[in-house]
């Protein structure tokens, strides 16, 4: 599999690690560090997916994605967000905004790895 | 002997008098200056406990086994000892929830159960009936003694206890069913009960004394020659022929402990009528203190009177008639007639309201209703008529009673099966409200158990004794079998009847409400209501709010006004409006919290079952599950309590919860994913593993700085930090952190001057927090000032007051809407691009230490031109609290 | 005293009451004997239970801390 990923994440260290496991995947990665310029990332390039943190500068991850969502010609961008915080309320309000899956940090990145293939095969 | 027509002028006029002081009070308490707002009135209520049968039971049977006639109020005594917790427990749910009475108790605590409370009200009447008829008889006996008529014989059209008994019967009416009050209090009749109290305790003193000294010398000399004769020496001690003798009087005394509290009559005063709390703190040792004074002459005027008339000479139960009649003392014995009087008329009022409310609410209306739910007759009026008509039927149902069984039987027994009777309620209600794990069934299994028990070893061998029954079952089992003797069940010989049936009774109600109970987990609704009776005294703000639907304000008004009358109904709308703060009733939203509100005051009208049954019928209930109960109990108790300050704290503690877990979260993800990436790839480059490690390290450094730090904020917070205070050489400190700092600036080109006066005075702090301070400071300064260029100055000034240091800079500075930003937790400067290592909790760290030391600290700044964090310390501070 | 201290009192009261107000130590009692004329039974249980009501009001009427 060969697609493109966005990387969403002002933690340059996570983005380090998220980098590292895409590439190992073989997708072709690109990384923003901060809301604003994620949302424009997104329109530019039209990943296949963004792993989007919620706690971001600018923007919360939560407003990228409904930003994203409401734009139709977004609509095949698939968003897995990531995030500390792991209350149902959280997740749900993550679907609520449309995220295609929502995965809490820390997470395994045999998770994570399995979840971005799961995501990007229902093309 | 003493003319019938005097007697009975006495009596009425007695009674009369009594009616006067109830009527004083009631007219007292509308006038808002109640009488009965008094420990001590409280406490004399409760002497409505001492019946006809203290005047004459007592004395017959201290006539024929001495001290027996004492555990009857040692249990009482112990009883009081437990009030302070027991009795208040009690108080505290019924005010709270508004129960009105035993029954509702009861069938509340079990999740409001309508087939409950009917079945309390069965055995409450059908155990008080005896009672009741044992105070005409011995109010018929009395007339006997004192003017030789035959009261209780002849035509019942001729006998003065019927029309004793009527009169009884308009009293109580006239006095408990006035009005509807939601929360049934009484104020005359609690009057009037204390009055006679007080009464019959002196009227029964003065026969004591009488006895004791116009008769005898003193109660030595009854005594001694009571000694002197066989027949009688046995009476001054236990008489102890049984070998059971010892579980006898544990039983009886057991008996009346559980008597004291579960008698409706005592029910009432106890518990419903109470008006304060704090009163039952004198009923502790004030009420055993009547009890004993009411007891003192008992066994000296058994022992005189059989003195006087021989063994057999006369009946012990009318002593105190025929003691003073017989020496020809005709106005004392006329006072003990009305002392016994007032002691039966007392028992008879209290218990025909408290028992009339409970057929009323817990009997009657519930029939009702389910007869004529969809009609939307007015029912304001029933309530009351059917307490009437109970009122009236009991005391005829009594001297039916009476007439009919109650020759053959001595008056001590029938009012010890009465109290056998209601101490079935010991295991339901107790267990009610101490172990949340009784449910529903287990009280049902438990009743109906203890109840048929008593039934057979009890009742129904009375009822035989009488001659209604035929005999045989008593002495050989029905149908012959002999395990079954109602009064030898399972073959268990030797004991009294009474220790008997309470031995089998008690452990088959207590056995099977634990199993029972214990078979199946309590439903929501019991979970809830076991919740608010055992945890009453840690819930505040009164009963949460249950509902959750929808209702109409219309059919609410209907209903109100179906139940409580018209103009109640409006006023009862028109306050919650005030309240509320609403402009008129209309605008009130038929929410919740009116729902609660409106049933609730049904209740004291026609019980809580049937209100909440009445209620449910009007309002589209959403079904809840248990977790949302208890979510709203959750909510109801804590929410509304706490005022919003507290509320607001809450918030910020969630925030603040959830930002450390954010920020200890995020570099344990980075550890996280590097340690698996390396291990899932064992063929990664050595560079690439080295680059992840060295990052691990970074994290996990960063990780155990941020553990400390939050640490530390919550220790200073909560007030829990160690502070070690010493006198301080501010230059001297000043110097020691820029000589620690001094690596970081040189590496980042940074160049730092301090600016301090001569001489400075000391300063009483802690060295090391302080320097903590100026490290954070320090430190700040070195990440923002510009590469090479950079300058820090730090200005120490003193004056009268306080000392003030600043840390200036020459870096980018802080933006004006930023500048109050960096003091809360978690916030850093600069971008996330290239934000130097930090936890954002430094800030506030070194601020609540300086605030801790009654100084402040703030930030001065213009963008561009450099920040300047600055702090002072006064030389003196009001400490609040030291944690040196 | 705090209303905790005050109950437990009174329950070590109750304790006592039923111990001393009871079998078997009661029977200590059933002898021939009197004490100012009167038999020392009922001069037993009248001053055990007089006792006990005046350690009761000594502990009930205590000022609590409000």
């Amino acid at each position: 599999m060969n697609k493109r990923v966005l990387i969403a994440d002002d933690e340059p260290n996570i983005v380090i690690s998220l980098e590292f496991l895409m590439k190992r995947e073989g997708h072709a990665v690109s990384v923003a560090r901060d809301g604003p310029s994620a949302l424009e990332a997104i329109r530019g390039t039209r990943p296949d997916l963004v792993l989007l943190d919620v706690m971001m500068p600018g923007m919360s991850g939560f407003e990228v994605c409904q930003a994203v969502r409401a734009d139709e010609a977004l609509a095949g961008v698939k968003i897995l967000m990531l995030s500390a915080k792991g209350r149902d309320t959280d997740i749900a309000k993550g679907s609520a905004m449309g995220a295609d899956a929502y995965m809490t940090k820390p997470f395994s990145t045999k998770e994570l790895a399995e979840k971005v293939r799961e995501l990007l095969s229902a093309a | 002997m003493l003319s019938a027509p005097l007697v009975l002028a006495a009596s009425f006029a007695y009674l009369l008098m009594l009616f006067g002081v109830a009527h004083w009070a009631d007219r007292r308490a509308r006038a808002g200056r109640s009488v009965i707002g008094n420990a001590w009135v409280y406490t004399l209520s409760m002497g409505v406990y001492c019946t006809a049968w203290t005047y004459f039971g007592s004395i017959g049977r201290a006539a024929s086994s001495g001290l027996w006639f004492l555990p009857i109020y040692l249990g009482p005594t112990l009883a009081m000892l437990l009030a302070g917790s027991l009795l208040r427990k009690m108080i505290r749910i019924a005010r709270t929830y508004r129960i009105t009475s035993i029954a509702d108790f009861i069938a509340s605590r079990y999740g409001k159960s309508r087939t409950l409370a009917a079945l309390v009200t069965l055995i409450a009447l059908v155990g008080i009936l005896p009672y009741v008829a044992l105070q005409l008889k011995a109010i018929a006996s009395g007339l006997t003694v004192l003017t030789g008529t035959h009261g209780g014989s002849g035509p019942w059209w001729s006998d003065s206890t019927l029309y004793i008994a009527l009169a009884l019967a308009g009293f109580t009416v006239a006095f408990g069913t006035r009005h509807l009050d939601t929360s049934e209090r009484h104020e005359g009749m609690v009057a009037a009960i204390a009055f006679e109290s007080v009464v019959k305790l002196l009227a029964f003193l003065a026969i004591g004394m009488f006895v004791c000294w116009g008769l005898f010398d003193g109660p030595g000399d009854i005594f001694a020659r009571a000694a002197a004769q066989p027949a009688l020496s046995g009476l001054s001690g236990l008489g102890g022929e049984s070998k059971f003798a010892g579980g006898q009087w544990f039983a009886l005394t057991l008996l009346a402990m559980l008597s004291v509290i579960f008698l409706p009559r005592q029910f009432q005063v106890m518990v419903v009528e109470n008006v304060d709390e704090r009163h039952v703190q004198r009923a502790t040792w004030a009420f055993p203190a009547y009890l004993l004074l009411i007891n003192l002459f008992v066994l000296p005027i058994a022992l005189g009177g059989l003195l006087h008339f021989g063994v057999g000479g006369a009946d012990p139960e009318t002593f105190v008639l025929s003691l003073p009649l017989a020496n020809g003392q005709s106005l004392l014995a006329l006072v003990a007639f009305i002392g016994g009087l007032s002691a039966a008329t007392g028992m008879v009022i209290v218990e025909a309201i408290a028992v009339s409310t409970m057929v009323s609410n817990d009997l009657v209306m519930p029939l009702l209703l389910r007869l004529r739910h969809r009609a939307s007759s007015d029912l304001s009026g029933v309530p009351l008529a059917v307490r009437r008509v109970v009122i009236v039927a009991l005391l005829l149902l009594g001297y039916l009673y009476f007439r009919v069984a109650g020759e053959a039987y001595a008056l001590v027994s029938i009012g010890l099966i009465s109290f056998a009777a209601v101490a079935q309620f010991a295991p339901a209600l107790l267990g009610g409200m101490y172990w949340k794990g009784g449910t529903r069934a287990g009280a049902l299994a438990g009743l109906l158990a203890g109840f048929a028990l008593w039934s057979w070893t009890l009742l129904l061998p009375s009822i035989a004794k009488s001659g209604w029954l035929a005999i045989g079952f008593l002495t050989d089992g029905p149908f012959g079998i002999a395990l079954l003797r109602p009064e030898q069940l399972l073959g268990l010989s030797g004991l009294d009847s009474l220790t008997h049936a309470l031995l089998w009774s008690l452990l088959a109600n207590a056995g099977l409400y634990v199993a029972v109970s214990l078979a199946r987990a309590p439903s929501a609704r019991e979970a809830t209501q076991a919740l608010l009776f055992v945890d009453v005294f840690q819930r505040s703000a009164g009963a949460p709010v249950f509902w959750r639907g929808r209702a109409r304000l219309a059919e609410l008004q209907q209903l109100a006004t179906r139940f409580l009358g018209a103009e109640p109904a409006q006023r009862l709308f028109a306050d919650y409006a005030r309240r509320a703060g609403l402009a008129g009733v209309e605008r009130i939203a038929p929410d919740a919290q009116l729902v609660q509100h409106v049933e609730t005051q049904l209740a004291g009208a026609i019980g809580s079952a049937s209100a909440r049954a009445v209620m449910a019928s009007v309002v589209e209930e959403e079904p809840l599950a248990p977790e949302d109960i208890l979510r709203m109990l959750d909510e109801a108790s804590q929410v509304r309590a706490l005022n919003r300050q507290l509320e607001s704290l809450d918030r910020l503690k969630d925030d603040f919860m959830s930002s450390v877990t954010h920020e200890l979260r995020t570099p344990l993800t980075s550890i996280r994913a590097f340690a698996e990436l390396m291990r899932d790839d064992p063929e990664m480059a050595t560079e690439q593993r080295q680059q992840f490690l060295g990052l691990v390290v970074g994290e996990a450094e960063r990780l155990s700085r941020l553990v400390n730090q939050v640490l530390d904020m919550a220790k200073i917070e909560s007030g829990h930090a160690e502070w070690r205070n010493d006198q301080i050489d501010l230059c001297e400190l000043i110097a020691h952190a820029v000589q620690t700092t001094a690596e970081v600036f040189r590496e980042r080109g940074a160049v730092v001057s301090v600016q301090q006066p001569e001489s400075v005075p000391t300063l009483h702090a802690d060295r090391d927090r302080l320097l903590q301070v100026l490290l954070n400071l320090l430190s700040n300064a070195a990440k923002f000032v510009p590469a090479g260029s950079g300058r820090v100055e730090v200005r120490l000034t003193v004056d009268a007051r306080a000392a003030q240091v600043e840390v200036a800079d020459n870096g980018p500075g802080v933006p004006v809407d930023q500048q109050q930003l960096v003091f809360e937790k978690f916030r850093q400067g600069g971008d996330a691009a290239n934000r130097p290592q930090g936890t954002g909790l430094g800030l506030p760290i070194s601020r609540q230490i300086v605030e801790h030391f009654g100084g402040r600290m703030w930030l001065r700044s213009e963008p561009g031109r450099g920040a300047c964090f600055a702090f002072e310390l006064p030389w003196t501070r009001q400490q609040e609290e030291t944690g040196a | 005293m705090s209303e905790r201290l005050r109950n437990q009192r009174l329950l070590a009261l109750f304790a006592a009451g039923w111990g001393l107000l009871n079998f078997p130590l009661l029977t200590l009692w059933d002898r021939a004997g009197t004490l100012a004329g009167i038999p020392l039974l009922p001069l037993a249980l009248f001053g055990g239970w007089a006792l006990l009501i005046g350690l009761a009001a000594w502990v009930a009427e205590a000022p609590g801390d409000e």
